[in-house]
Formats: structure tokens, C-alpha cells, sequence
């Protein structure tokens, strides 16, 4: 099985947390849309409720129109011609001619007429019959006042928008309360699983719900925590059994060379061959160590972090290297001194640190000197140096030398790539032909 | 001194308890947990060397057991578990130190001496070798009533050297000893070179010449004169 590493699922938290710098919360985002899709809803609905109401009173008017025309017609006059009514009445009789007569056909239709009165236009619903009256034709158009159907229209439309207001308020409230409160779980499983590393023992304390979901939730990851911290144990494990199985018959061959050494009777061919031997056996212990401990980076098992500024420890590992640079009349300069924090295990530090100083010391040529800047994010280590061949960046890969270190394994730039690499830190190469910088961005 | 070895590998503990003898020790073996669990419970020793995988049981136990009943023996775990979690937990227990596998036999003299010297079964702290005087708590040399000014790495040599006078001590145990755990071990090689002769220099601006030989291109020897 696949560990994902705890530096792997940091990058991914942090990506997700990028990410949700433009995406929302679940719960903001559903109480988002279930207001739209409430709103929309709601207002559908009020249309529809208006247009419904409508019709039906149309209808009753439409009814009132033809009773009040029944009426009209039985209040028609026994003999003589049907009169118009006085002014201000609600019909009008026209005589027609009998082929007009045969073309009208009875209707309604929605007009405007101009009230004195108001002095505006009001909406009327206007019935247009007609009716035959002893021999003659006649035209009837009876109206009637739509002002009700307005009001009520609007009576509907403003209270459709409170029980809207309302609705979109109570939703959005229950979402805000009530959702928080049955997600609470599930955020708190969340938060958990951000602190969650594999390398500690303490195991996550997930939250109870009563909620199906969220119980499965739980018990899956719950699961899944316990079995990656289980193979990050057998990893672990697997790494110390193996580091013992070799470096117990290569501590007993060591032993055996340095007890051999000891002989002063030795033959010096044999003491050569011993020596070469020897070389071999400790080359081979120093790759198992540098394989190993480049494994522990890898697999993040250096656990403790903490607060580790740079600035002492670079002071006393330039200090330790003095008698170098006396030595080799190297110029040694600490430059800028901007104090460097890092969260960090401190042994981790101090490995990529040495490497890193001791590099330079041992490479810069006899009169070189040694430039060490510490600015507040990076440290930059310039040194004097023959141009390297090849891709500067080829030095952080394993067994990539560039001395000519006999026994060199090339393996301590490789170190601090890894090193980098767990912590999320950007090491750069670059080499003129005078000179060769190391610049570490934390 | 009276020493108890336990280490269940018979490649280590024979060089080992061999060398310890040739050092004028005494030196018991014991080769499981059960054995050792005896031995600690019958008799008494100056130091103890406990290895922490045994056939039987864990060496920390060992070692919680021997400091409960004999608070002033001395102790060091060796472990092939480099791991800073054994260190930390050895050195809670009581260890007076921790020694991680594969160890050059002189650092194990180095160590060995350091903590017979700190539980003062080899008396005072001051040293006589040869005409030079070394007081190992004030960390002073004196040559002929004159202090030989040292830094701390260039003392920690010289006690290295002293501890394991007339023996050949291989450069990478040098470098080890006093640079820490190296990885890239063999770039450290100039290192020693050139503090050697830095250490050599001080003393020969005193008048004294600090008597370091290259053995064979292995190592060096220090004998005292």
C-alpha cells in the first residue's frame, strides 16, 4: 500500500485551502443555491396564483357582463326603439345594418377608457353583443371596471413577495442554524484529519453523530487512518530491521580491520591491502547511513517539529570550520545576518546546514573565499570554485560527484534535496566559472 | 574494571569482549535477555554495555532494572537502531550514553573511559601522559606548568588520541569522533588532516612535539613520550 506522506498531504491541504480561497463552503454554497431555487420557485408560483385568480375573475366578470345584458334586454322598451341610456351609464345601443348585424359576433375585449373623474386611463373589460328588436338590428357593448382585478393583483403580488421575503429569510436561517449544527461532525472529522499525521500515536478522536453518514464517515476514515499508520509502522519498522541486519556483520568486519591494524608485526602489504579493504568496508557503512537516513527523510520519519532558527547554528558550524579556512586562507564572510526561523525538525536543520557549510569549505580552492548571506526567507552560499560540467542541478541527484574525492560518495547534495523536498524548500544551483552558489528558499 | 557485555552476535561480542581484555579489563559476556537479567541481579560491575535487541527481551529493560538496583554502574547502550527515539528513551532510563552500530572499536574505548571517568572508578580527573598534564573536567593541558591553549574540537582530538594512545585509530573514527555523524565521511578526511596538524602546531609552538603518526595511510597513532 501507498503511504500518502504526511508532507504530501500538508501540500494537499494547503492546495485545497488555495483553492477555497475561490470556492465556497458546501453550506454557504447550498444555501446559496436552495435560495435561488427557492426564490425562483416562489416567484413562479405567485405568477402562476396571479394568473389562476385572474381568469377566474374574468370569469365572474365575463358572468356579471352577460346577466347585466340579459337585464338589459328585458329592460328594453315594448314598442319603439331601444334608447341609449342617459350619460355615465355602463352600455351603449347602436343600430346596425343587418349585414353588419350578421358580421358581429358576440365578445369580450380589454379597454382603456379616460375617466373624467380620476383624469387617467383605467382598464375595463368591455362585452360586444348584439340583438334584433322588433325588425331592427341592434349593437350592445356593456363595460365594466377592471380596477378589482388590479388591486387584487397587486394585493397578490405584494403579498407573494412577503411570503417570498419570508420563505428566503427562514430557509437561509435553518440552513445557517440548523445545517451547521448537523455538519458539525463532519467539520470537526475535518479538522481532525488536517492534524492527523502517521507518524504519532495519538489516533484521531472523531466526533459521534447520529447522522448514518456521517457514522460511516467516521468509521471509514477512521479505518483508513489506522491502517496507514499501521504500514508507516512496518515501513518504519521494516527500515530499522534492515539498517540492524547490515550494519551488524559491517560493524564485525570494521572491528575486525582496526583489530588487524593493531598488529605491529604486520607486513606493510598487508597492512595495504588491509587498508584498501578497509576503505571499501567503510565506504559500504557510510552509503547504508547516508541510504538510510535519505529513506527517513523521504518516508517523514523525523517527527518533531519546531521553531529552529538558523542564524546560531550556521555561527557555530562556521565556527567549527576554522581552522579550515586558516588552513587554506580561505576569506570567510557572514553576510546580511537577517535572523532565519524555520518550522523544522532541528536535527533535520542541522544535517542540511553541515552539509551545506562543509561543502563549501571543502571544495572552495587554497585564497577562495566563502560567502554566507542569511536573508530572512533563503540562505545563499557563494563560493570560489572550477566551473562544473554538466547541468548544476545533476549535483542533487544521488551519486552525482564533482570531486575528486576518491572516496566522496556524492550523496551529501543529495541529502539536501531531500531534506528540501520534505519540507517544501527550493534549492537552487547555479555555477559561473569562478564561482558556485547554493541558494536555499525556505 | 569490571565490565559486563551484552550482545548476542558472536562477530561483535568476540572482537569486542577481546578487545575490552587487551585493554586491562575484565570483561563478562552475556549473550540473552535471561542471562543478563542474572548476571545484573548477582553481581556488581563498573559498567555495563547493553545492546537494546536481545534474543528474550529489550535491552532498555535491561537497563531500567539495572538502574533501579545499582544506581552507580555505569551504562551504554549500543544499538543498531539509529533512531533518536532509542537515544532519547536510553538516556531517559539512565544511560550514560549511546553508542549506534557500526562503532569503531576506539570511539567504544573513547566513550568507555569518558564514563568510568564521570563515575570516578579511575579516580581524579587529571591525567598524566607522558610531560603533558590534561585535566578532563576543566578541559586544560598543561606542558611543563604552561597551558597548551586548545579549541574544543582540537581538546576533543587530543583526548581521543590520549584515550586510545599506542593504538592505530582509522581516520573515519577520528573524523566520526570529532565531527559527529557524518554522512559523506570521506570528505571529513582533510578535516582530520588538517586539524592534526593545527593540533600539532599548537603544541610545537610550546615546545613540545605531539607525537602522531600516519599508519599505513589507514590511520594515525598517538604515543606519548
Amino acid at each position: 500500500m501507498k503511504l500518502m506522506r504526511p508532507h504530501r498531504l500538508k501540500n494537499q491541504t494547503q492546495r485545497i485551502a488555495s483553492l477555497s480561497k475561490c470556492n465556497m463552503r458546501l453550506l454557504t454554497r447550498s444555501n446559496i443555491i436552495s435560495t435561488v431555487v427557492l426564490l425562483v420557485a416562489l416567484v413562479v408560483s405567485g405568477l402562476y396564483i396571479y394568473d389562476q385568480v385572474c381568469e377566474e375573475v374574468r370569469d365572474e366578470i365575463d358572468e356579471e357582463l352577460q346577466n347585466r345584458k340579459l337585464e338589459i334586454l328585458a329592460s328594453l322598451p315594448a314598442q319603439g326603439t331601444p334608447e341609449n341610456p342617459a350619460l355615465k351609464a355602463d352600455f351603449r345601443i347602436e343600430r346596425v345594418s343587418h349585414s353588419e348585424y350578421k358580421k358581429l359576433k358576440e365578445h369580450y375585449e380589454d379597454i382603456e377608457i379616460y375617466e373624467l373623474i380620476e383624469k387617467e386611463v383605467e382598464p375595463h373589460r368591455q362585452l360586444v353583443t348584439r340583438f334584433k328588436h322588433q325588425g331592427n338590428y341592434y349593437r350592445l357593448e356593456i363595460e365594466t371596471s377592471l380596477l378589482d382585478l388590479e388591486d387584487m393583483g397587486e394585493v397578490i403580488t405584494r403579498s407573494t413577495a412577503w411570503v417570498c421575503a419570508g420563505l428566503v429569510l427562514l430557509a437561509f436561517l435553518i440552513n445557517l442554524i440548523l445545517q451547521k449544527r448537523l455538519w458539525r461532525s463532519f467539520y470537526q472529522t475535518l479538522e481532525q484529519l488536517h492534524r492527523f499525521r502517521v507518524d504519532r500515536q495519538d489516533g484521531l478522536e472523531l466526533p459521534q453523530s447520529s447522522i448514518q453518514e456521517f457514522q460511516e464517515l467516521t468509521q471509514a476514515v477512521s479505518t483508513l487512518a489506522e491502517v496507514n499508520r499501521k504500514s508507516y509502522q512496518q515501513q518504519k519498522q521494516f527500515v530499522e530491521n534492515a539498517s540492524h541486519e547490515i550494519q551488524t556483520p559491517l560493524a564485525i568486519a570494521l572491528n575486525q580491520t582496526e583489530q588487524l591494524i593493531q598488529n605491529p608485526d604486520l607486513k606493510e602489504e598487508d597492512a595495504l591491502t588491509i587498508g584498501l579493504l578497509n576503505e571499501q568496508l567503510e565506504r559500504l557503512s557510510a552509503l547504508n547511513k547516508a541510504l538510510l537516513l535519505i529513506t527517513k527523510i523521504n518516508n517523514q520519519q523525523f517527527g518533531e517539529q519546531e521553531a529552529v532558527e538558523l542564524n546560531p547554528m550556521i555561527i557555530r558550524l562556521v565556527g567549527e570550520c576554522e581552522f579550515l579556512a586558516e588552513d587554506k586562507r580561505l576569506e570567510v564572510k557572514l553576510e546580511n545576518e537577517e535572523a532565519i526561523v524555520v518550522q523544522a525538525n532541528y536535527h533535520l536543520m542541522e544535517i542540511l546546514v553541515r552539509n551545506l557549510i562543509r561543502n563549501a569549505y571543502l571544495h572552495t580552492p587554497e585564497n577562495g573565499f566563502i560567502q554566507i548571506r542569511m536573508d530572512t526567507r533563503q540562505l545563499t552560499i557563494r563560493n570560489t570554485a572550477k566551473g562544473i560540467e554538466g547541468k548544476p542541478e545533476a549535483l542533487f541527484n544521488r551519486f552525482t560527484k564533482q570531486s575528486t574525492h576518491r572516496q566522496s560518495l556524492g550523496l551529501g547534495l543529495s541529502i539536501v534535496k531531500s531534506i528540501c523536498d520534505a519540507y517544501g524548500y527550493q534549492p537552487e544551483i547555479t555555477s559561473a566559472s569562478e564561482e558556485f552558489v547554493i541558494r536555499i528558499q525556505f | 574494571m569490571k565490565l559486563l557485555l551484552i550482545e548476542d552476535e558472536p562477530g561483535l561480542y568476540q572482537t569486542i569482549s577481546q578487545f575490552l581484555i587487551n585493554e586491562g579489563h575484565v570483561c563478562e559476556l552475556a549473550t540473552t535477555y535471561e542471562d543478563a537479567e542474572e548476571k545484573i541481579g548477582v553481581y556488581a560491575y563498573d559498567c555495563v554495555l547493553i545492546d537494546i535487541m536481545l534474543p528474550g527481551g529489550n535491552g532498555l529493560d535491561l537497563l531500567k532494572e539495572l538502574k533501579k538496583s545499582h544506581k552507580t554502574t555505569g551504562a551504554i547502550v549500543i544499538s543498531a537502531k539509529d533512531s533518536l527515539d532509542d537515544k532519547l528513551k536510553g538516556l531517559d532510563l539512565g544511560a550514560d550514553d549511546y553508542l549506534p552500530k557500526p562503532f569503531h572499536l576506539s570511539e567504544l574505548n573513547a566513550r568507555l573511559r569518558s564514563v568510568l571517568r564521570r563515575l570516578k572508578f579511575e579516580g581524579s580527573d587529571e591525567m598524566q601522559v607522558g610531560s603533558l598534564t590534561i585535566d578532563t573536567t576543566a578541559r586544560t593541558v598543561f606542558y611543563e606548568g604552561k597551558e597548551v591553549i586548545l579549541n574544543r574540537k582540537e581538546f576533543d582530538l587530543l583526548l581521543f588520541f590520549v584515550t586510545n594512545q599506542n593504538r592505530v585509530i582509522k581516520k573515519a573514527a577520528l573524523a566520526e569522533h570529532v565531527w559527529g555523524d557524518n554522512i559523506d565521511q570521506a570528505d571529513s578526511y582533510d578535516f582530520i588532516y588538517s586539524q592534526i596538524k593545527n593540533l600539532r602546531k599548537r603544541f610545537s609552538q610550546m615546545g613540545y612535539e605531539l607525537n602522531i603518526q600516519t599508519v599505513y595511510g589507514i590511520g594515525y597513532k598517538f604515543s606519548p613520550q
